[in-house]
């Protein structure tokens, strides 16, 4: 037989062909879902996946006590700090004292500046109280009295304070910690950074040029970047005006219609939509030199151009201070002079007494708290008197983060900018002469959270009330530990001190720690006082709580003392409804769809969702009674607009919210939804648990009177009782009945997701598409069933462009997850016969295979693929005639 | 063409498409699956496949110094191209725009260095390999020029056909043609290996200087 010879461009035309074909094969047949060209870590953006924002641990506080037992007028504060690393002598303490009449003053009368400006500003400022208190401290007494030197010492009393902050970012971070939530910030500024090169606020604008209606993309504003959940570091861009896009066609806002019209000459223009569909995330990152610690130390005059710390202590800064010039020892202690100024060290405070001296501290040192930069270094944090700062509080309104990372895992870190740490200085001011009196305990009693929930509703494990927890600290007093404190609790629909209208409920507490004893100085105790106990006789009012602790030493002329502390409770309602979002790609808004985790007897239990799940929330308002929605997603506002669903409204609340479920695996998320009541007038109280799980399948008995777990044993309980131990990989059924299996998916609800298919594996054979299957067990006694359930699950794509419009959360965090689950039905001979397990070969190969992990399974798959190509390609020029590859 | 060196074309299309086929259908679920799946069939399936069954030298791959004189005029000659092409498609197509480069990659340097050295130059070894030291060179003898864009076709179809389009893979798409004009005249691979190369890394560095 012979060949005849082709022309080559007739190969090339054959080859191109079946090129084409063969992928018009496999297009038409959607056969392409394996390997990537380009592996998909890289293929996108890659995601921020930092860790928690911060612990509940609490920063360093400073306690101070005041003894005026001399009796010569002197006033003596000594510091009693915790929650440093390391002693006192490491800590710089930077007293302040004011004097009567020296309040805060930007515009003094002369005889205020005469009395009260220590740094000769002008201005009456906290630095002010700073150098008073400093150069008592670096005196000591010293009034220029001859030390005997005369030797000037130079710069020899200057002392350099660690650390030096410039600016820069390797330099070490400080931390001020909220006092109010317990937030720890790193004191930082960042910079906004978008994920696309062009970031743009545009609309879409119709113009008429020369009688020609065209359309143009516009720019509305520059976007920027907001923190949508510091917690979980999350932002997104936003813009004043028009849509956040990635495009760089756009025209400027600043062009009017005219030039616009003549640059666009005879085209007909662009929409905006129609040049970029690409919504820009964003994040931030550090401020090139925005490191903005500083030192909270005195400082010197401005004309002397002087810093304190600077290890300089020349003659003019001594004249400031009045220190002994030729003395670098002039306060007596271990300190050099200017180590004294920025108080190295100095938990000790004495001064001449006068009425209406008040007194603050404020201490600086290293935390016992790691940083979260894993270099070893701990937080430089600050304590103050009155542990409490409310600029602190209203700087993080305005918080950010950045994500930084170590070996490729990446973390994130709270900023605060803008905040300037004296302006905490006036409300930590202390008055000694309220601190002290002979046989009255001075008794703090602090609480939290301050407005603590109640959950009348739900008895048992799922009650969802808050856990309250009370701490008497005893001022000035040496051993508190020996204290005997009581306590009591105590409830009213007045929020009043009137006695008659409080109802002890103490021994109504059902979950609670201690009520009385030594050194007893804390109370917790679970908000789960129920409405069927006749505890609040009107339920349609506010009810209020009052917590009372005495502290005493014990014995009838002991000193003691008491304080109280009264808070409004919130009643907890019914659940939220929760719903799976629905996304219309058409009005690009969310609605409710399908409901979660409802029914009643669920209220309480954790409602199990997804990473990247969209929740809708809704609050049952058949009787239009609920107005004044306010929503809380984990103590943050959660708000819904009109951009967001047609069911929320600019301006105003509705009993409508949404939020992406975005965290980690095993996170909890707390949503609370408050409204008023119109016809009672008070607050009611909603909420709802979710928790976040890695989706999974598991394959339960559709009927358990033919097919149910096998009995592996018991599990004894501490009462005697005993419970079931029930295998749920291995399931009995009795030979030639029907076995029906379901598959069951957590959350329940990703088995509506559209997509979602089910693939039963059954003796080797597949049946797709339904979430149950029923075979009849034919095998005989003894035999065994290996099933597995297979399904892919992923984010619906209307959903994962809501996360990307809605949100701005990347794509690449919307993976397809592979779930599955296997499990194996025995065959008995009857209901009540347990067949020992069979020793076989098939049961020993199959227990190898199941088991070999996937790794191996993967690599010998790739080599008998290559075995089988090459293989096959061998025996092609083997068997078929005229073959010859020796050529 | 002799019967036989017909039905050993034949057979080597077949081994290609067959080769082709089992990459898509071979299920991957981790990073460094998919890194052992390019690897298997885009270099080591095709080494053995010449080394055993067509009992070919390495230098037939491409994987030799080649006509160096030619690599390096086409090689520079075609860069410049490549770049006057990029600037056409930058000016008329929202390139820009939809070219992101990984925010991690565009702010650390060693990362930057990673993702240019370790992936960029890893997928253009990979695809020289494949397309144009094994599928180009080998088709060159029976095809001439049309193998420049028969590899091309069956490169872009899988880029497209595999629903793998995004603009990031615009220039190995453009360049892949390119490529092969530079394989064709130097009988290497190397210069097209640097040359994609010099091309993607001077637009993540133009992208990360001036875009971001």
């Amino acid at each position: 037989m012979k060949f005849k010879k082709i022309p080559k461009r007739k190969n090339f035309v054959i080859a191109l062909n079946v090129f084409l074909a063969l992928f018009l094969v496999l297009e038409r047949t959607d056969l392409v879902y394996g390997a990537d060209l380009v592996p998909d870590d890289y293929a996108d953006e890659v995601s921020i996946m930092p860790d928690v924002g911060y612990s509940g641990i609490d920063g360093p506080e400073v306690d101070v006590v005041f003894d005026d037992s001399e009796g010569d007028g002197t006033m003596t504060a000594k510091a009693i700090s915790t929650g440093f690393n390391g002693g006192d002598e490491d800590l710089y303490f930077t007293w302040y004292l004011k004097r009567s009449g020296c309040g805060l003053d930007k515009d003094p009368s002369s005889d205020k500046k005469e009395k009260c400006d220590e740094d000769n500003d002008g201005k009456i400022t906290e630095n002010d109280w700073k150098v008073k208190a400093a150069k008592i401290i670096a005196t000591n007494g010293y009034t220029d009295e001859s030390n005997g030197s005369s030797s000037n010492d130079g710069n020899d009393d200057g002392y350099q304070a660690y650390p030096e902050w410039t600016g820069d970012n390797d330099e070490p971070n400080c931390y001020v910690q909220d006092f109010e939530d317990g937030g720890i910030y790193e004191l930082k500024e960042t910079e906004e950074v978008f994920t696309c090169a062009n970031p743009v606020c545009v609309a879409t604008k119709s113009l008429s040029c020369s009688g020609d209606s065209k359309q143009i993309c516009q720019r509305q504003a520059e976007p920027d970047c907001q923190v949508t959940d510091a917690e979980t570091f999350v932002s997104a861009g936003q813009c004043d005006g028009g849509t956040l896009l990635c495009l760089s066609g756009s025209f400027s806002s600043s062009l009017t219609d005219l030039e616009i019209c003549s640059a666009l000459g005879s085209s007909s223009g662009d929409s905006c939509e129609s040049l970029s569909e690409t919504v820009p995330g964003c994040s931030f990152v550090e401020k090139t030199d925005g490191n903005i610690c500083q030192h909270l130390f005195a400082q010197p005059d401005d004309d002397l151009d002087e810093e304190t710390g600077d290890d300089e202590f020349d003659d003019d800064e001594e004249e400031f201070w009045g220190t002994d010039p030729n003395n670098k020892f002039t306060a007596g202690n271990s300190n050099v002079d200017e180590a004294n100024v920025v108080g190295l060290g100095v938990d000790e405070f004495t001064w001449n007494y006068l009425d209406g001296d008040k007194v603050g501290l404020v201490v600086e040192g290293e935390s016992i708290i790691d940083t979260k930069h894993n270099d070893g270094t701990k937080m430089i944090m600050w304590a103050f008197s009155k542990n409490t700062c409310s600029a602190i509080s209203d700087a993080i309104e305005e918080r950010s983060f950045y994500i930084d990372d170590l070996y490729g895992l990446e973390f994130g870190i709270l900023t605060v900018k803008d905040l300037d740490l004296n302006d905490c200085l006036e409300e930590n001011l202390l008055d000694p002469s309220g601190e002290s009196a002979d046989g009255y305990l001075s008794v703090d009693l602090s609480v939290s959270p301050t407005e603590p929930k109640n959950d009348p509703l739900t008895d048992g494990p799922d009650n969802r009330g808050s856990v309250v927890t009370a701490i008497a600290s005893v001022l000035q007093y040496d051993s508190p530990e020996n204290l005997l404190y009581d306590w009591n609790v105590e409830v009213s629909s007045d929020g009043t001190n009137d006695p008659p209208l409080w109802k002890d409920i103490t021994d109504e507490l059902t979950e609670h720690s201690v009520l009385s004893g030594l050194g007893n100085s804390k109370l917790t105790f679970k908000l789960n006082l129920l409405y069927e106990d006749d505890i609040f006789p009107n339920q349609n009012v506010e009810q209020y709580l009052k917590i009372k602790v005495r502290a005493s030493e014990g014995g009838d002329a002991a000193a003691s003392g008491k304080d109280e502390y009264i808070l409004k409770i919130k009643q907890l309602g019914p659940d939220v409804m929760a719903y799976d979002a629905a996304y219309s790609e058409t009005t690009q808004k969310l609605s409710l769809g399908g409901e979660l985790c409802g029914g009643d007897d669920e209220i309480g239990a954790d409602c199990l969702v997804t990473v990247n799940q969209i929740i809708g929330l809704s609050v049952p308002n058949e009787d239009g009674n609920l107005s004044a929605f306010s929503w809380k997603k984990d103590g943050e506002s959660l708000t819904c607009s009109s951009s967001i669903s047609s069911g929320c409204s600019n301006g105003s609340s509705s009993n409508l919210a949404f939020f992406p479920v975005v965290g980690s695996i095993g996170d909890e998320i707390e949503i609370t939804a408050s409204a008023m009541n119109q016809s009672t007038g008070i607050t009611e109280t909603f909420s709802k648990k979710f928790k976040i799980i890695q989706p999974y399948v598991k394959i339960v008995s559709a009927d358990s009177d033919l097919v149910w777990p096998k009995q592996l044993g018991y599990y004894k309980n501490l009462d005697g009782t005993v419970a079931l131990d029930l295998s749920d990989k291995i399931f009995q059924v009795v030979e030639d009945t029907k076995v029906s299996l379901k598959a069951t998916f957590y959350p329940n609800s990703i088995a509506e997701t559209e997509g979602v298919e089910v693939v039963w594996k059954v003796l080797g054979e597949s049946y797709k598409g339904e979430d149950e299957i029923s075979f009849t067990a034919s095998k005989n006694a003894g035999g065994s069933y290996n099933i597995e359930v297979l399904s892919t699950y992923s984010q619906p794509v209307s959903t994962r462009m809501a996360l990307a419009n809605i949100w701005g959360i990347s794509q690449v965090q919307t993976d397809d997850e592979q779930l599955s689950y296997e499990i194996q039905v025995e065959v008995l001979k009857s209901e009540y016969d347990e067949v020992a397990l069979l020793k076989n070969t098939k049961k020993f190969l199959a227990n190898i295979i199941s088991n070999t992990p996937e790794q191996v399974v993967f690599f010998l798959k790739i080599i008998l693929s290559v075995v089988l190509l090459i293989g096959i390609s061998g025996l092609g020029f083997r068997f078929i005639p005229g073959a010859n590859n020796n050529e | 063409m002799s019967k036989n060196k017909l039905v050993v074309l034949g057979i080597t299309i077949i081994f290609v498409l067959l080769d082709l086929i089992v990459f898509k259908l071979f299920e991957t679920q981790k990073y460094y699956q998919d890194i052992a799946v390019l690897v298997t069939f885009f270099v080591l399936v095709p080494f053995l496949y010449n080394k055993i069954i067509l009992k070919r030298k390495l230098n037939s791959i491409g994987l030799t110094v080649g006509n160096w004189k030619q690599g390096l005029i086409w090689s520079i000659f075609l860069l410049v191209v490549s770049f006057l092409v990029f600037y056409v498609i930058a000016k008329y197509t929202p390139f820009l725009n939809k070219y992101n480069l990984n925010v991690q990659v565009s702010r650390d340097f060693f990362k930057f260095l990673f993702y240019e050295f370790g992936l960029v130059l890893f997928l253009s070894f990979v695809y020289e390999f494949f397309f144009r030291g094994f599928l180009m060179l080998y088709l060159k003898e029976n095809f001439g020029r049309g193998s420049i864009l028969i590899q091309w076709v069956v490169f872009l179809g899988l880029v497209f056909l595999g629903g793998e389009f995004s603009w990031n893979f615009l220039p190995y798409m453009v360049f892949s043609f390119l490529a092969g004009i530079i394989t064709y005249k130097s009988n290497s691979i190397w210069y097209a290996w640097i040359s994609q190369f010099i091309l993607i890394f001077t637009m993540d560095v133009f992208f990360i200087k001036f875009l971001l």
